[in-house]
């Protein structure tokens, strides 16, 4: 069993604190204190090129670091991976990524292994207007981990992400800019779009004229700021205004 | 529109509150598989709906429940006091100015961006009953599905305890801390909604 106070003050700090030194500094007390050795926390975006509002923290080796940039294992790492579709925190490795490992991933673990990265704990992390990302928790002796570490580390981790929004949202220095607002039929004519329907198919379904859908989806892209019409799926996805089933539904 | 009702009132009562227990029942029964009492087959109404609870509830313009959110007296019988104790490492906080929130509930079939909407308006509410009230925090009972998005609020969270696996779930027992600088702690994450909060009748009552 860890030590409680010592984990709740932690979490505690990590619930204010908007300076990431002292987020990295309680992530590695955390770490400790649940009985790992390392931490990585981090959106899962391009590491060689990171999009503004993307945010990482690590105490791995700088050796490890560049290794994995360098070697854009990012691309394909198995834990990350694991994190697709999932809300719920996972050990690792367990039997179901070992099952599936393409030789490559399989080249990653036994890199990683050999900088005593052997086993961990991964909470995935999805909100809606957000990159996707993770924290990891590794260690050479995963049988060493008490079990009541993983709700700890679920929670605390969920804390560490918000404390690192504070800290970019200091750093942009005013509010990330909000979605626009879409009216419900420019809206009806975003999912259409997004379903690919042609403008042609928009109007049919819509009883709308070519020329009335054409305006509505020039508004939309106006509304997110001239972007291109495959541009606008993904952000509208991205950020929550359409949903993965209203675009897949076949009706 | 956001209203504060004071009280739990039997079904056919109260339409705004028989949704609300409707939408609890749809959350919490149907979707989630909560064993919770379900009564007349319709409405989700537990031990702690009494004459002491009370309901912040959003509407849509043709009065349909949007999302709802309880508070109830800690220093009377509540979820983390009676259910969840060993959820708290020292005592389970019990205070005339600590309330607990539990069963935050979003209708189904609401978008995604409205139910960011729904809850953030839920929250200033909340933030705002507070203030107008002299509550002093929040406890409450989270588990994984929603502990981001209570930490996404941008209002100020502390644990009680070490979170434990229930139900499947990591669960853990948070105290929400609210002061003047509450409102302006939400503004900064972008999740306040500007409101003015009509006192209810109940706040009247009280207040003469």
């Amino acid at each position: 069993m860890f030590d409680r106070d010592d984990y709740k003050q932690i979490v505690s700090i990590l619930g204010e604190t908007s300076d990431d030194n002292r987020v990295y500094e309680a992530l590695e007390r955390l770490t400790f204190v649940l009985g790992f050795d390392r931490f990585a926390i981090s959106h899962h975006v391009d590491l060689l090129h990171p999009p503004v509002g993307a945010y990482g923290l690590t105490n791995y080796d700088s050796d490890w670091l560049n290794e994995i940039i360098s070697g854009q294992y990012f691309l394909d790492d198995p834990v990350q991976i694991s994190c697709d579709g999932r809300n719920t925190g996972f050990l690792w490795p367990n039997p179901r990524m070992l099952e599936t490992l393409t030789p490559r991933q399989r080249y990653i673990f036994e890199q990683g292994a050999k900088r005593n990265l052997c086993g961990g704990y991964t909470v995935p992390m999805h909100l809606p207007g957000e990159y996707a990302g993770s924290c990891t928790f590794a260690t050479s002796r995963l049988e060493t981990v008490p079990s009541e570490s993983m709700p700890a580390a679920f929670f605390a981790v969920s804390f560490a992400f918000e404390a690192m929004r504070r800290v970019v949202r200091l750093r942009a220095g005013l509010e990330l800019p909000a979605p626009p607002k879409l009216k419900p039929r420019e809206r009806e004519v975003l999912i259409l779009l997004g379903r690919g329907k042609t403008y042609g198919e928009i109007a049919d379904i819509l009883h709308l004229s070519e020329h009335t859908t054409h305006e509505y989806a020039k508004r939309i892209m106006r509304a997110y700021g001239n972007i291109q019409r495959n541009n606008l799926i993904a952000r509208a996805l991205f950020d929550g205004i359409v949903t993965y089933p209203e675009l897949l539904s076949m009706h | 529109m956001i209203r504060i009702f004071e009280g739990h009132e039997p079904p056919g009562a109260n339409p705004v509150l028989d949704a609300m227990h409707h939408a609890r029942k749809r959350v919490f029964v149907d979707l989630l598989g909560w064993d919770v009492p379900v009564v007349a087959e319709a409405f989700e109404i537990d031990q702690f709906d009494d004459d002491h609870a009370i309901y912040i509830v959003a509407s849509d313009d043709s009065d349909a429940h949007e999302g709802s959110i309880r508070l109830l007296p800690t220093n009377r019988p509540h979820v983390l006091g009676t259910i969840f104790p060993s959820l708290c490492d020292a005592s389970v906080p019990v205070n005339p100015q600590i309330f607990e929130l539990s069963r935050l509930c979003l209708s189904r079939g609401l978008r995604a961006a409205r139910r960011l909407e729904v809850r953030n308006a839920l929250a200033t509410a909340v933030v705002q009953f507070a203030l107008q009230r002299g509550i002093a925090s929040y406890s409450c009972v989270a588990d994984s599905t929603w502990l981001s998005q209570i930490l996404s609020l941008g209002w100020t969270v502390r644990p009680l305890g070490i979170p434990q696996m229930i139900a499947g779930l990591p669960t853990g027992a948070l105290l929400i801390e609210i002061d003047a600088d509450t409102p302006a702690k939400l503004r900064a994450a972008g999740t306040h909604v500007p409101m003015r909060i009509l006192p209810t009748a109940a706040i009247d009552r009280e207040a003469a």
